[in-house]
């Protein structure tokens, strides 16, 4: 049994992002070739190839197989993965959520703007955006 | 369950054994090199203070960092430092890197929108405001497009960049796009999944919701541009001869009329 799978998916191909924070001894990094997944998005092979080559310079194993099964057989406590706004990725989410406990982790933010607002003009949000948009990671450490 | 192969001597031994554990997709790699190391040589090179200056042409100074950034190879965050860093010692003023960041902020917005409102990544926003309703749009992509046989050499041109290298200046992005929707009537979704299928750094989000602004379907007006326009800013690299570009070479005026009868013109 492996305690955590980080189960990268290729919206967030970085040993930088926040999800390896927690990583400890115990902890399995993957990515998931799925063949189904990209048949589904119709991905080209310039895509796939460029996909490849930021995976290959990755400390993480890359398994082929399907998502749900490949992480079902490692039958881990917890799988963390990055969050992403891709519907189709989402979608498995929501089904790995049904059977595993499953946690998010969101990158840093570009800029500091509080919960509560919407916006759905750009120059909107934009007005807010830039108070931290010219601070080196948007001042939030500083706060 | 198969643990696949991570060391290879070559990118072309790489692309090979794509190939074979992707024996369904179609076309050739693009020159674009995928990986950490290539967007930091890229991050190397950025010139924000000249993006803001040169961006909309052709040869301008744009990063060309949005596969990267769109895979989290690197983050906005990441791009965002490295501009500040290089630039605010010699230009203290933000005024000289606002178009950059800008730029950046457009990602981050899209990416908001969808975060509250996955239901708009497929959907209308809003009404077009073409003074067309959405049914009179085709939700299919037409033959001459998709092999890049429109009989306008400017935008054959572009179609042929997407397919071949999977990327397009943002500039290149908005004409194509304003080229489907407005001139061939052709439902942004339909655009959209085209330009997902192809674009390296194809995001439901920022992709999708620039086909709506660009469509109107979330802004104010459509989009359209002329030859004109496409002479100016990428004439020095791609045929935009009148006689090779009829459709095109027309006013704003006569343009607005033709596209959008209904309305008498908008822009």
């Amino acid at each position: 049994m492996t305690k955590q799978i980080i189960w990268l998916h290729d919206k967030a191909l970085s040993q930088n992002h926040p999800v390896f924070d927690n990583m400890n001894e115990g902890t399995k990094a993957i990515y998931i070739w799925d063949e189904e997944f990209f048949k589904k998005r119709s991905y080209s092979f310039k895509r796939l190839v460029f996909i490849y080559e930021t995976l290959c310079q990755l400390q993480i194993e890359i398994i082929k197989g399907d998502t749900i099964e490949v992480l079902k057989s490692f039958k881990p406590e917890k799988i963390i993965t990055p969050f992403t706004v891709d519907t189709q990725i989402n979608n498995l989410v929501e089904r790995l959520s049904k059977v595993f406990l499953v946690e998010i982790v969101e990158e840093k933010p570009f800029v500091n703007i509080g919960s509560g607002y919407e916006f759905n003009r750009f120059f909107k949000y934009w007005n807010k955006a830039k108070n931290t948009a010219f601070w080196i990671n948007a001042n939030i450490e500083n706060e | 369950m198969q643990i696949l192969e991570r060391n290879f001597q070559t990118r072309k031994e790489l692309i090979e054994y794509v190939k074979i554990i992707a024996p369904w997709a179609n076309g050739e790699a693009s020159p674009i090199i995928g990986g950490h190391d290539e967007a930091k040589n890229k991050m190397q090179k950025i010139d924000p203070v000249n993006y803001g200056k040169t961006r909309n042409f052709a040869d301008g100074k744009i990063t060309k960092l949005s596969p990267y950034i769109h895979h989290g190879v690197v983050s906005l965050n990441e791009v965002r430092n490295c501009a500040l860093t290089r630039c605010l010692e010699k230009y203290p003023e933000t005024k000289h890197i606002e178009k950059f960041i800008q730029e950046l902020a457009w990602r981050d917005f899209w990416q908001r929108i969808a975060k509250s409102h996955p239901e708009w990544i497929w959907n209308d926003v809003e009404e077009y405001k073409t003074g067309h309703n959405a049914k009179d749009y085709s939700p299919i992509m037409p033959e001459d497009i998709l092999n890049a046989k429109t009989g306008s050499s400017f935008i054959d041109a572009c179609i042929n960049d997407l397919v071949q290298t999977g990327y397009l200046h943002n500039h290149v992005r908005m004409y194509l796009a304003s080229y489907v929707v407005h001139f061939k009537k052709i439902k942004w979704q339909a655009g959209a999944h085209w330009f997902l299928e192809h674009l390296l750094d194809g995001d439901e989000a920022s992709n999708n919701f620039s086909w709506q602004w660009v469509a109107s379907t979330f802004s104010n007006k459509p989009y359209i541009f002329n030859l004109e326009n496409a002479d100016k800013y990428f004439g020095k690299f791609f045929d935009t001869s009148s006689k090779n570009n009829i459709e095109l070479d027309v006013s704003y005026e006569e343009l607005t009329k033709r596209l959008f009868p209904n309305i008498g013109g908008v822009r």
